[in-house]
């Protein structure tokens, strides 16, 4: 806090309790009525003060005095509770962000819980599609290999039947031609 | 109708002095008009901050007694009135103060009670009537008002620095502004019948 402002707190404190020397009383009044910056920053010290008093951060003897002003004062008292008001909300607002941070938190983790099911189903299925294309792919290898094995024996079996059937020509000419 | 030369006692306050002292504030009515509002309110203020239980009587009083001193002949430059209302301010009080003392008067009936923090809480009433006035408030206003109040990232102190740092704007600079904001709201919300504060019950 700046020495001018801590001053012009104290001189303001002084003023409510009554303790201002009539001069310093009749400056600060004369700054406030003629300087409009001036009342303005005394207004803002003299709700400061108020803050400070609502959020308990006095020492006794300003919470005395600041207490005394707000009960002759109507005006301050209903600056106190617009003080109350603002803090009351900041306090709600804080708490409701924090519980939908928390929610938003535990929504999320709900969430990469689902997401993580949701790929291992994935992978799985994924990797039992893989093993049985693989199964699959055998199963076409080993049927291709009986089907060019079975192609083969089919290829040295007709072979053999059209070796068979010449020499059985063969024999019938020879055995016709033996009668004639 | 010039009242110069009557008696003090016999002065009443009229509309044409009333309109000669508005045109020594200012030649616009409008803001001479401003510009008298806001010396009677600095005057409540003073006579609030001097712990006096009625402030508008008494400044109401003083700016009767400055503007029939014009009347009869005061000189007054435009840039004094305002230092001259103190030093009436300051009879006043002294009347108010020495009847105070013959009369003892029972303190004024106040319409509330004081609020008293721990003894009292904010109501959902309130709360929702605050929402409504800061609804009133322009966009940057209400940011700037909801932040100065915002401590949850932070210390107050440290937080209305930062404020003040990232506005580019001292520290007191951002107070006066919140100030300004805060007067206008409680403004809005004593016109809309500010509800009394509840008891705890503590």
């Amino acid at each position: 806090m700046s020495d001018d402002r801590k001053d012009m707190r104290e001189r303001l404190l002084a003023h409510f309790e009554g303790t201002l020397s009539e001069d310093d009383r009749e400056t600060l009044e004369r700054s406030a009525l003629q300087d409009d910056g001036s009342f303005e920053a005394l207004e803002a010290i003299e709700t400061e003060l108020v803050e400070d008093y609502i959020r308990g951060e006095l020492n006794a003897r300003d919470e005395g005095i600041v207490a005394a002003a707000i009960q002759r004062s109507p005006r301050l008292s209903e600056s106190a509770e617009l003080v109350a008001a603002l803090d009351a909300r900041e306090q709600l607002a804080t708490l409701s962000g924090r519980r939908e941070r928390e929610a938003s938190g535990r929504g999320s983790g709900a969430r990469r819980l689902w997401g993580l099911l949701l790929l291992a189903a994935l992978a799985l299925l994924h990797l039992s599609q893989r093993a049985e294309l693989k199964r699959l792919e055998s199963e076409a290898r080993e049927l291709r290999q009986q089907l060019d094995a079975s192609q083969a024996e089919r290829l040295r079996l007709e072979r053999e039947l059209a070796r068979s059937e010449a020499e059985l020509r063969t024999r019938r000419q020879a055995s016709e031609s033996g009668r004639g | 109708m010039s009242q110069r030369g009557r008696r003090a006692s016999d002065w009443t306050l009229d509309p044409e002095a009333f309109g000669r002292f508005l045109a020594l504030l200012d030649d616009d009515v409008v803001e001479a008009a401003h510009l008298y509002e806001r010396l009677r309110h600095k005057l409540i203020r003073l006579f609030e901050w001097r712990g006096c239980a009625v402030p508008e009587e008494l400044a109401d009083e003083t700016l009767n007694r400055v503007i029939r001193k014009i009347d009869e002949g005061a000189e007054v430059p435009t840039e004094r009135v305002a230092g001259y209302s103190v030093g009436v301010a300051r009879f006043v009080f002294q009347e108010y103060l020495r009847q105070r003392r013959a009369e003892t008067p029972a303190a004024p009936e106040r319409e509330r009670p004081p609020f008293v923090p721990g003894k009292h809480t904010t109501t959902d009433l309130r709360l929702g009537m605050l929402e409504d006035c800061l609804d009133r408030l322009s966009h940057k206003e209400r940011d700037l008002i909801v932040r100065y109040y915002d401590h949850a990232k932070g210390g107050q102190i440290v937080q209305r620095r930062a404020l003040a740092a990232e506005l580019g704007v001292a520290a007191n600079t951002l107070r006066i502004r919140v100030h300004r904001i805060r007067a206008k709201l409680l403004h809005w919300m004593i016109d809309a019948g500010l509800p009394a504060s509840e008891e705890t019950g503590a």
